[in-house]
C-alpha cells in the first residue's frame, strides 16, 4: 500500500499505543544493545535497531498493519514495542510484544496483548493470530498460554521452522 | 509521507511494494551482491527493505524501486543516512539483466538531484566497497569525486562525493 493515510493510535489503561517516531531510537537502542533482548532480536548495534525503528513505521505503508511503540501514560517513558508484523514470505501476521526489562513484573505486557487482540481483530481481521516464541523463554510461555494460547505445529518462514503459539478469538469477537 | 515518484525517459523511481522484496533477495543470494552489506535471511532483508519506506516517514528520504519504462523492477536506489553512516549517503543496485543500458546511471541522477534540489542536502557521498569497479565507474561518470579524508564506517570502503550539477 502507497497511499498517504493517518496510522491508528489507541488507548488502554495505563499504556498509549503510537506509531515510532526518530526520537524513538534512544530507548529502543537501550533496550536492544542489552543483553534483556537476547530473545527478541538482540543484543544488535545501534544502526540494525534504526532499521528495526524504520521498518516498523515502513511495514504499515506495505501491509496496511505494523508495529506500535508503547509508552506508559503515567510518565511518557517507553514501555516496549508491540504489534503484528508479516515480512515477505510469511504465512500469516505474528502479534509479537517486548516489554523493556525494567517493567517486567507489572503486568504491562498482559495488558498490551489483551488491548491490542481486540484491535487487530477488529480492524484487520486477525481473530486468532499466532506468536513464534522461543520455548525456553518460559515467562513469554507461561503469560500466552494464560491468555489462552496454545502450541501449534511450527510455522514455516522463510528462514525455516519456528515454534509458535496460537491466540483464541478474544472474548466478545466471532470465531474466525 | 512516501517516496516521490521521479522519471525521466530511461527510468521511473517509484514507492516500494511488497512484491518488490522476493526479487531483492535474489540479486543479494547472487555472486554480484559479493560485495554488498548482506543480509543473512529473507527476514533480515525485510528489515532493511521496511526500513527503506518507513525512513520517508520518519526522515523525508529513503529507498525507491527503480523500474524500466515498460514497468520492470530493476533494481532500488535510496538516499539514506542511518546512524552509522557519517553523512547522507546515495546508493544503489541494479538486479541481474539490468546492467548496461543506462538505468543506474539515469536513476542516480535523478535521486542525486532530488537530494540536492528537494532536501537542500549540503552533502551527498556514495559508500563504495574498495573492489566494486563498476559502481565506481558510475559515481565518476556522474561527476563525484574520490574523497579519501572523509569518514566512513567500513575500512573496505571509499567514498565518492556527488556534486551538485544544475
Amino acid at each position: 500500500m502507497t497511499t498517504e493515510k493517518t496510522l491508528p493510535e489507541f488507548y488502554s489503561d495505563r499504556l498509549h499505543f503510537r506509531i515510532g517516531v526518530l526520537e524513538d531510537l534512544d530507548e529502543l537502542d537501550a533496550f536492544f544493545s542489552s543483553d534483556a533482548s537476547r530473545y527478541v532480536g538482540g543484543p544488535r548495534p545501534r544502526g540494525e535497531t534504526w532499521d528495526a525503528l524504520c521498518a516498523g513505521v515502513g511495514h504499515w505503508h506495505l501491509r496496511g498493519f505494523g508495529l506500535w511503540i508503547i509508552t506508559s501514560l503515567e510518565d511518557g517513558k517507553m514501555v516496549g514495542v508491540a504489534g503484528l508484523q508479516q515480512p515477505e514470505g510469511w504465512p500469516e501476521p505474528e502479534l509479537i510484544w517486548v516489554i523493556f526489562s525494567q517493567y517486567s513484573g507489572g503486568g504491562y505486557a498482559t495488558e498490551a496483548v489483551q488491548a491490542i487482540r481486540p484491535f487487530i481483530a477488529r480492524e484487520y481481521g486477525v481473530t486468532q493470530p499466532m506468536s513464534l516464541i522461543y520455548p525456553e523463554y518460559r515467562a513469554v510461555v507461561r503469560m500466552a498460554e494464560k491468555l489462552g494460547a496454545r502450541r501449534i505445529e511450527d510455522v514455516e518462514i522463510p528462514d525455516g521452522p519456528v515454534p509458535a503459539w496460537r491466540f483464541p478469538a478474544p472474548t466478545g469477537e466471532p470465531d474466525a | 509521507m512516501i517516496a516521490p515518484t521521479l522519471s525521466n525517459a530511461t527510468v521511473t523511481l517509484r514507492p516500494h511494494r511488497v512484491e518488490d522484496m522476493a526479487p531483492y533477495w535474489a540479486f543479494f543470494c547472487s555472486p554480484r551482491a559479493a560485495l554488498m552489506d548482506r543480509p543473512s535471511s529473507p527476514t533480515h532483508l525485510w528489515y532493511g527493505f521496511a526500513s527503506e519506506v518507513g525512513s520517508w516517514v520518519l526522515q523525508g528520504q529513503g529507498g525507491w524501486a527503480v523500474e524500466t519504462p515498460d514497468g520492470r523492477l530493476a533494481g532500488q536506489i535510496a538516499v539514506s543516512q542511518p546512524p552509522h553512516f557519517p553523512e547522507r549517503e546515495i546508493g544503489w543496485f541494479l538486479l541481474d539483466g539490468f546492467e548496461g543500458m543506462g538505468l543506474a546511471h539515469a536513476a542516480a541522477t535523478l535521486a542525486r538531484d532530488w537530494a540536492f534540489d528537494a532536501l537542500k542536502a549540503d552533502s551527498l557521498v556514495s559508500y563504495i566497497h574498495r573492489d566494486n569497479a563498476r559502481s565506481i565507474r558510475l559515481a565518476e561518470r556522474l561527476g563525484a569525486v574520490r574523497d579519501d579524508a572523509a569518514d566512513r564506517h567500513d575500512d573496505a570502503d571509499v567514498v565518492y562525493r556527488h556534486r551538485r550539477v544544475h
